[in-house]
């Protein structure tokens, strides 16, 4: 009870539990949807590229970095979309071409021109320490936005997410709903960088939903598991992130892949059936 | 085709080509489909079948000729099996639902939406396999699940279903490919 009350006792503590636990919440229930979509390299590049937007913006004006990365994040998300679609550059190489020479700009600005914000390793692989009211508000903000997102466009999200062909028949704009799904994650991965970490934020996109899926054939249950699951970790992690001495994110990751692998054993099997075709998504089975 | 060929017309192709990338799929289609017609397209692979269903959807665009639809047109689809990814983690019910339009602000199926789909398993005949996982239905079973429901209202409903296992008595115009 001592270790679990002690560090509660420090403001910085209490802030970071709060925001680890959110950011384990809504990237595990966002999560569900990109594992799903078969876009968890989206998500992976997407947050090397908002890393980039942080940098630049910090040139400018530090107190509107969140804004500038954030714009960033949703213009590489676009051009990322813009770019698969139009040309016969494959998904993959337009995420790592547009992606990684922002994260690599990001990189170059930090090197030449330091930084006024969060250092460059707490960036990359998430810090507790100097969380401000400010971000605490964006995020609650941002988790907001993705519950209400998830809850009003249900079906439409689900639909798209099964099967993007026959939902278009059936009257849903896909388009518009993959859109708004990337504008929602780029927001997600910005709002939850710096507890989580550049490096380490698809890995949260990535387990929550995975366990949720090797525990679950229903997919309402498995949006309840994943955002659980992401929650939990978040708690967790930052606990062993406080007695460990590191960088918060890398616990909430490890104790993320530590589930993982105690469900796998514990299902056996069956858990591991189930996961096989996660990343079989409906994208790669239309053909012409 | 089956059918008289005589209720109004659901669609119309004149002159339509289809190209991707600039190389030509399709050249200088010109069909009609009636109400209550039965039609059927055979052919071999890379004809040009689901081309054609893509434009008849208008999910593709003609690069020539036009495509026109009945304004109150609504389309059902029935996916080729294996084009589904039938691990999805998905209840049966669950996917029945999906499909529905929700006027609630909550993604929950109400009581009456719960009866209405209870319904619609029970005259497919799998009302006993809702909360079952969609993989455990069998290939028939699979299809039947895509049917449309029937109550259309009072729009006409035009329905295609790829490479079908089976057949469904409603009253609907449909449109097959093999």
């Amino acid at each position: 009870m001592e270790t679990l009350l002690e560090p509660l006792s420090y403001a910085f503590f209490q802030k970071g539990l709060l925001v680890a636990s959110l950011s384990g919440a809504i990237l595990g229930l966002i999560g569900v949807y990109i594992v799903l979509r078969g876009m968890s390299y989206i998500g992976h590049g997407l947050a090397h590229s908002i890393f980039g937007g942080f940098a630049a913006m910090q040139l400018f004006a530090a107190q509107f970095y969140a804004i500038g990365a954030g714009l960033w994040g949703i213009l590489s998300a676009l051009a990322i979309t813009t770019v698969t679609k139009r040309s016969r550059v494959g998904a993959d190489a337009a995420i790592g071409v547009i992606t990684i020479a922002s994260f690599a700009l990001g990189v170059a600005l930090f090197a030449k021109f330091g930084t006024s914000g969060p250092s460059f390793e707490n960036a990359l692989f998430g810090s507790i320490l100097g969380i401000t009211t400010g971000q605490i508000v964006g995020l609650v903000a941002v988790t907001v936005l993705t519950t209400s997102f998830v809850v009003l466009r249900y079906r439409a999200l689900l639909f798209s997410t099964f099967d993007p062909d026959v939902a278009a028949v059936s009257g849903v704009n896909v388009g518009r709903i993959e859109a708004a799904l990337m504008i929602v994650l780029s927001l997600a991965i910005l709002a939850t960088l710096t507890v989580i970490g550049v490096t380490l934020v698809a890995a949260m996109l990535v387990i929550p939903a995975v366990i949720a899926r090797m525990l679950t054939d229903s997919f309402g249950r498995m949006l309840a598991y994943s955002t659980l699951i992401g929650t939990l970790c978040g708690l967790v992690g930052m606990y062993t992130s406080y007695y460990a001495d590191v960088p918060s994110g890398t616990m909430i990751v490890l104790v993320g892949a530590a589930l993982f692998v105690v469900v796998l054993v514990s299902t056996g099997g069956r858990g591991a059936r189930r996961s096989a075709g996660l990343d079989r998504h409906p994208a790669e089975i239309v053909t012409k | 085709m089956t059918g008289t060929g005589v209720g109004p017309e659901l669609i119309r192709l004149n002159g339509v080509n289809a190209s991707y990338d600039h190389h030509l799929v399709l050249e200088d289609v010109s069909f009609h489909v009636h109400e209550d017609q039965f039609t059927g397209i055979v052919g071999p692979s890379g004809a040009g079948k689901t081309t054609l269903l893509k434009l008849l959807l208008q999910t593709l665009d003609p690069v020539a000729g036009t495509v026109w639809r009945a304004p109150d047109l609504r389309v059902g689809y029935v996916p080729q099996l294996e084009s589904v990814n039938w691990n999805f983690p998905i209840t049966v019910f669950e996917c029945v639902l999906m499909s529905r339009k929700s006027s609630r602000i909550r993604p929950w199926a109400n009581a009456s939406e719960k009866a209405s789909v209870s319904a619609v398993l029970d005259r497919l005949g799998i009302g006993d396999l809702g909360e079952r996982h969609i993989r455990e239905l069998s290939g028939g079973q699979q299809q039947r699940m895509f049917w449309p429901e029937r109550s259309c209202g009072n729009h006409k409903y035009f329905f295609w279903m790829s490479q079908p296992v089976a057949w469904t008595s409603q009253r609907v115009t449909i449109f097959c490919i093999y």
